[in-house]
């Protein structure tokens, strides 16, 4: 016998959701304590209320209305990404963010969710198919627009996170491996290029491999290999040519540690931070990094230090598993759908989230060139957590209607 | 799916192994390097202790050195009246400091390393904004006074040179910390978690050079290397009685304040570094040893040669030749050749010995850095003519100050002092932690012996070589010395170390002076016509400048900042306690009383005051507390005193004692005068001290230095 309320309630998810959600106010809470801005303590308890009753009332609407609205939504997403290039204020040199009524918000957190909806209406429709060029270009239009348009804002972190999301949505289409290898490959190879001659040896080696694993047509194989190839030589014939201080950017941008005191000097405070932790960290409030506000950015993109620092390997080993729960679960749903649309937007979202979380805590501990995206429930941030409990409202209410058709 | 979810897991699995390594494996580099960051170590550096004179005098202390800059914007339109202003302090022209406050930068230095107290007076020039920098800095209070013996430290305040280098862990003190946070914004702020240590405060000395003496010295010295074109000279001053070193002069001087133009060959305190070869001053050694054994008498006549002798292989020459003398005048006149013959009379061993008892060949034990030993060989090395070429002071070496103990040893009737030149060790606050004590070595000769040379020495003066020391009304001892000098084993032609050294008054000697120039080349190069001058002018000079009473007076060296004992509260203890205490604070006890009481009740001087040394105290006896015939005693008053020694006080009588509360006494039961059988308890009601006058306690007194 199925029990009702289990069966409607994905208990795991939803209590991930909520330990992940009271770390990330003890983590603002410590950051902000001797900062003396306990206004943003306050903020975000109040971000957090608004966003669990938004996550309460998203997974008590059918998500039929959802696929509904795909399109407008998007749209409207699309529209308030004009607006803020248009009218939007400049915070850390990048205009991001909507003043309405007399609150901020960043559109471009809710347009992750809106282009994955728009994605899954479009790539379920009836007749439409990823394998067919025309639906192909066209799903990437609807990627490539918001891309585009954070790209000019500037905010390539979010920029990055379309994009990245795009791989798995196209690989839950039924794209062929090698064609999502074909897409991705030259990509890093073009990026070990830029490491170093021995970084591009071992990608270039990498790309054979796959393409020998995936044993596709021989001759796509070897234009994909042919492309990744030159175009990694290109990139370094480009490099090559720039003025030394641009070749720095990049340099400094894929690995901060050669300018410890510039762009490396928040990778290697986190790194500190989280280091100085030891296996059962310092205790909370008693964080020397954290307290003596050592880690720019700390409740934002670098809130991972916190727990890091102040409960140590243990805390952030926990957090690692709360995430891990929130994002198995997401599969499992997106497996367990029943719906197309439904499998689709739940895979969307999981991959939005698994996105922020690898990029952030990869780049927090120094794996992962300094991406400016915050961490899912923990980071401090109205938008990004209201939106995030949209997500996570609709992933429940994919759950509780997963044997809907 | 399963692709998806390998993804997940690799990625998984990538952070955690990154977390592994940082903040398992690695966990304690971070925390090394977190450490490093937040908290900000400061020392806090220790005070140097200073050096002062036998009389308190500062010699060299501490002090800051001020820097000023200025922004020249801030005095725009103003240049010549403010640098008219600094002129009038500072030592460059007003045409410099102008120059400097029309630079176009906006930091210039107006002038570096100023004085405190000049730079209290730059201080006070409002007209100018000025930036101030102090650095602390070692400061010499008179320059190239005594420049070799003070010594001086490097930039980082380690002594280097003379005093400050042998005395510096004393001085030095340790420096102390303390711990800051400092935060990502690169604000400190004090940490109360942390430890805080106090830097402990180098200790001071004190030396027994007196300031007159050694400024007389030195520039006696100077007009005698001057006068006489010498190379180079060296003055010592000692007291005989005690050791004690009361001028060591040495020319070319040297300033501790500017050490940088110094050569290392300057700096050194070469009255102990530098071994001359005494000459003729060595015939007290051969005279000694024949007197002492009786091989010769002051009034034995020996055939000086008429000035040539031929010695076995060698050939002694008299610079005045000499027929029939006296062995007394062959030492007015230093006879080379009478010491040689009396030589061969006393034997190798007998003159060895006597060289190493009066200290030759080995160090003296001297305060001072880089002491040697000298040169005496034993006489299994000598050669066939050592013997007679030692007797008048050659194949030997001695430093100053080795020959100046030596001459001590006379002036103390025989016995061998242990120079000295730290007479005392003062804490941070001015309080004695250490005072050196005179030590005699050992007996040299008889006192007869040294009496009998004593009286021979004056002769020098009186009628013989010495005869240019004479100070008119005072009867000095003293001998001269001309040594060629030896260098790279062979004597230099025409070089010599001339010297003087005597000891006055002949009776009670006071003041011991060794004068030794390096290669006069004027009129003259005996010792007799160059440094017997110059002791002669030293002496005078002390005697006008110092009144002859302080000087025939042995209270000349008695300690001034030191050797004054606060006397100890002995009163209500038994007698031979009350001694041994005294005894202990270096005082005498004398204990008077009609009645056969152990007690004393009454100490003159009374306790607490300062004494000298050696003082007597008095100790009356209380009328005792007798026993009547029928076994009762009379109780003892002990109200007001502090309880320990009211017990102490009913102890001694035998009575056996119940307290109650604590502090001092304020009744007692019962009352005092009260006949009670003996052995009787008495109760003592005490309650907590009230505050008294103050008054120096025992332990804490000891005068501070102004």
């Amino acid at each position: 016998m199925i029990h009702p309320i289990r069966d409607r309630i994905d208990a795991r998810l939803l209590l991930s959701i909520l330990a992940l959600t009271f770390l990330g106010l003890l983590s603002i809470y410590s950051a902000m304590h001797t900062a003396g801005l306990e206004q943003v303590f306050q903020r975000q308890l109040t971000w957090v209320i608004i966003g669990l009753v938004a996550l309460v009332v998203t997974s008590l609407v059918d998500w039929k209305l959802w696929r509904f609205l795909a399109y407008p939504i998007y749209g409207a997403s699309i529209f308030s990404l004009v607006l803020v290039l248009l009218f939007g204020r400049t915070v850390y040199g990048s205009t991001s963010w909507l003043v309405l009524a007399g609150l901020q918000f960043q559109p471009s957190e809710f347009c992750k969710l809106a282009t994955v909806l728009a994605l899954a209406r479009f790539l379920t429709t009836p007749g439409r198919s990823i394998t067919i060029p025309k639906d192909f270009i066209l799903a990437s239009g609807f990627v490539l627009l918001p891309v585009i348009l954070t790209m000019v804002e500037p905010d390539a972190g979010t920029a990055l996170v379309f994009l990245a999301v795009y791989i798995p949505i196209l690989y839950w289409a039924g794209a062929s491996g090698l064609f999502v290898a074909s897409l991705l490959s030259p990509i890093v190879v073009v990026v070990a290029a830029l490491i170093g001659p021995a970084a591009f040896g071992i990608s270039i080696a990498l790309v054979l491999l796959l393409l020998f694993g995936l044993g596709g047509i021989r001759f796509s194989s070897a234009f994909i290999f042919a492309g990744s190839a030159l175009s990694g030589m290109f990139v370094q014939f480009i490099f090559d040519r720039l003025a030394p201080h641009q070749q720095k950017r990049i340099l400094t941008f894929l690995n901060p540690a050669v300018d410890p005191l510039g762009a490396g000097y928040n990778i290697i405070q986190a790194k500190i931070a989280v280091g100085s932790g030891g296996l059962f960290g310092k205790g909370f409030l008693h964080g020397t990094q954290t307290q003596l506000r050592f880690v720019p950015k700390q409740w934002t993109d670098f809130i991972f230090c916190v727990p890091g620092e102040e409960f140590g390997f243990v805390g952030a080993i926990l957090i690692l598993a709360l995430f891990a729960v929130v994002l198995l679960r997401g599969l499992s749903i997106a497996v367990t759908s029943r719906n197309p649309f439904a499998g689709f937007v739940a895979l969307g979202i999981t991959s939005i989230i698994g996105i922020h979380v690898f990029v952030n805590i990869g780049m927090e501990l120094g794996l992962l060139p300094v991406v400016g995206i915050p961490l899912p429930f923990l980071s401090y941030g109205g938008s990004f957590f209201l939106s995030t409990s949209l997500m996570m409202g609709l992933l429940l209410n994919l759950y509780a209607k997963r044997s809907e058709y | 799916m399963l692709f998806l979810k390998t993804l997940l897991l690799l990625a998984f699995a990538g952070i955690v192994a990154r977390l592994v390594n940082i903040q398992v494996l690695q966990s304690e580099k971070y925390q090394a390097i977190a450490k490093r960051q937040y908290e900000k170590r400061f020392t806090l550096p220790a005070i140097r202790g200073s050096i002062y004179d036998r009389n308190g005098s500062l010699l060299a202390s501490n002090t800051v050195f001020v820097s000023f800059g200025i922004d020249p914007r801030a005095v725009a339109g103003r240049e010549r009246k403010v640098a008219l202003a600094l002129a009038r302090i500072l030592p460059q022209s007003a045409d410099v400091y102008e120059e400097r406050l029309r630079s176009s930068k906006h930091f210039v230095w107006i002038e570096r390393h100023v004085r405190p107290d000049v730079a209290k007076q730059v201080e006070s020039v409002k007209a100018a904004p000025l930036f101030l920098v102090e650095e602390p800095k070692r400061l010499y209070h008179y320059d190239d006074f005594a420049g070799q013996v003070i010594g001086f430290t490097d930039l980082d305040n380690t002594g280097i040179a003379g005093l400050e280098f042998k005395f510096d862990s004393v001085l030095k003190g340790r420096d102390g910390f303390a711990i800051l946070q400092r935060d990502g914004l690169g604000r400190t702020r004090p940490s109360v978690d942390y430890p805080r240590v106090d830097p402990c405060p180098g200790k001071s000395i004190v030396l027994t050079i007196d300031l007159a003496y050694q400024s007389i010295a030195e520039e006696e010295l100077r007009k005698g290397v001057e006068q006489c074109k010498a190379e180079s000279g060296i003055v010592v001053m000692m007291r005989p009685a005690t050791g004690e070193i009361l001028a060591l002069a040495q020319y070319p001087p040297v300033n501790p304040n500017s050490p940088g133009t110094a050569s290392p060959e300057a700096a050194k305190v070469r009255a102990v570094t530098d071994q001359f070869e005494p000459g003729s001053m060595f015939k007290i050694v051969t005279a000694a040893a024949g007197l002492e054994h009786g091989t010769v008498r002051p009034d034995d006549v020996i055939f000086a040669e008429n000035g040539l002798y031929r010695a076995k292989s060698r050939v002694i020459r008299d610079s005045h030749p000499l027929g029939f003398i006296t062995f007394r005048q062959a030492m007015e006149r230093s006879s080379n050749i009478a010491m040689a013959k009396v030589s061969d009379g006393i034997g190798a061993n007998q003159i060895y010995r006597m060289a190493r008892a009066f200290g030759f060949g080995m160090p003296t034990g001297v305060d001072l850095p880089g002491e040697i030993a000298g040169d005496l060989k034993h006489p299994s090395e000598w050669s066939s003519t050592t013997l007679n070429t030692l007797a008048f002071g050659y194949e030997v070496g001695g430093t100053p100050l080795q020959i100046a103990c030596a001459y001590g040893a006379l002036a103390r009737r025989g016995i061998l002092m242990r120079p000295y030149i730290v007479r005392a060790i003062l804490d941070s606050q001015g309080d004695t932690l250490a005072l050196t004590r005179p030590q005699a070595i050992r007996r040299v000769v008889s006192r007869e012996t040294a009496d009998t040379l004593t009286n021979i020495l004056c002769g020098v003066v009186e009628r013989g070589t010495g005869i240019k020391a004479r100070v008119a009304g005072l009867e000095i001892a003293g001998k001269t010395g001309t040594a060629k000098k030896h260098a790279n084993g062979h004597y230099e032609a025409g070089k010599f170390t001339a010297s003087f050294i005597g000891y006055l008054p002949a009776k009670d000697p006071q003041l011991l002076c060794l004068v030794m120039l390096d290669n006069p080349s004027g009129e003259s190069y005996y010792g007799g016509a160059t440094s017997a001058p110059v002791f002669r002018a030293i002496v005078e000079r002390i005697l006008n400048t110092i009144s002859p009473l302080q000087m025939a007076s042995s209270e000349m060296s008695q300690p001034i900042i030191a050797g004054k004992v606060p006397i100890p509260d002995v009163r209500h203890l038994r007698v031979d306690l009350a001694k041994k205490i005294l005894r202990d604070q270096h005082l005498a006890a004398e204990a008077y009383g009609a009645h056969d009481s152990q007690v004393v009740y009454r100490q003159v001087p009374d306790h607490g005051e300062l004494a000298m040394e050696g003082t007597r105290v008095q100790l009356i006896t209380a009328p005792g507390e007798q026993q009547y015939p029928d076994g009762t005693v009379t109780v003892p008053n002990v109200r007001g005193f502090s309880l320990r020694r009211a017990v102490n006080r009913l102890f001694i009588d035998g009575f056996r004692t119940r307290v109650e509360g604590s502090g001092e006494v304020a009744a007692q039961l019962p009352t005092a005068g009260e006949r009670v059988a003996a052995g009787s308890e008495i109760t003592l009601l005490c309650e907590a001290r009230k505050m008294k006058p103050a008054r120096p306690l025992a332990h804490q007194t000891g005068a501070s230095i102004p």
